[in-house]
């Protein structure tokens, strides 16, 4: 019975930081690459695909594209692993539930 | 409430045979079914063919003697089954996201695709037609590439929700919800 309890306390751990990660993953991403746009000299293609979706036409520009391509593609990488992480998270802790209902009806027949 | 809890638990009750669902509905026990669970069986009930009978007067309270009275929002998060680990509203979100992401990624890899192989796909239409067929091959590969890694990244994205949903039925199914 310790034993058991203590690998649901375990799985929930790992739970919990996985839950936790996913999120401050998503967030220092977010923030690294809102800094690297404000705040640090981007690579040249990176800057003229900035300049030209600010200030110019979007039609017909390969920066502009590019840039956008490229940040959709690095959004859609963190947002894959937050998903992951906390698909992680919840299954760990289906599986705890599942284990402790198990449990509790198995101890409720046995009582019986 | 969302479709996917909806059909989840339609799924479950069509499991049961035609008179479970007819005790289940003439008894009318408002305290262990939630409305979503009659809306169900009402609408299995048609599916199959069967009359829907009136049912009997509304039983509020436990059984066994709880006084406690539900109102109708506290039946729908009964159905929503709060449970000691996890919220199955975050599961279910989290399975919506998990398909969605993954129609992105192809979607997102078919353009990722298409703009790298543009410079070639402009090159063969200005060399058309003493273009060759190797030139051809290199931008069905050059998509090609792109195309697949997107649709594995789909696969991947909707084998976990396939296995989140599947862990939920398991969950809901230990609970014995109703």
């Amino acid at each position: 019975m310790n034993r058991q309890k203590i690998n649901h306390k375990q799985l929930i751990t790992v739970a919990k930081i996985a839950n936790g990660l996913s999120w401050l993953f998503l967030v220092l991403t977010i923030f690294n690459g809102l800094n690297s746009i404000l705040v640090f000299e981007p690579d040249p293609e990176l800057r003229n695909g900035l300049i030209e979706l600010i200030f110019g036409s979007l039609a017909g520009n390969y920066y502009t594209m590019r840039l956008i391509l490229s940040a959709i593609n690095q959004f859609l990488d963190v947002f894959i692993i937050f998903l992951v992480l906390r698909a992680i998270s919840l299954a760990l802790r289906m599986l705890v539930n599942i284990d402790s209902t198990y449990n509790t009806l198995k101890q409720g027949a046995e009582d019986e | 409430m969302s479709d996917s809890l909806y059909s989840q638990i339609h799924n479950n009750l069509n499991l049961r045979t035609t008179n479970e669902l007819l005790e289940i509905w003439q008894k009318n026990n408002r305290y262990e079914w939630t409305d979503t669970a009659f809306e169900a069986i009402q609408k299995i009930l048609v599916e199959r063919g069967e009359e829907v009978p009136p049912q009997g007067p509304p039983i509020l309270q436990s059984e066994e003697g709880d006084e406690s009275d539900l109102s109708d929002n506290e039946l729908s998060e009964e159905t929503l089954a709060p449970t000691t680990f996890y919220d199955p509203v975050d599961a279910l979100l989290l399975i919506d996201w998990l398909e969605w992401t993954g129609k992105a990624a192809i979607l997102v890899a078919v353009l990722n695709g298409l703009w790298v192989a543009y410079p070639s796909i402009l090159a063969f239409y200005k060399e058309f037609p003493s273009s060759d067929f190797p030139h051809l091959l290199k931008i069905i590969i050059e998509m090609g590439i792109f195309v697949f890694s997107g649709f594995l990244i789909y696969l991947f994205l909707r084998a976990i929700a396939y296995i989140l949903k599947i862990l939920m039925e398991f969950e809901f199914n230990s609970r014995g919800i109703q």
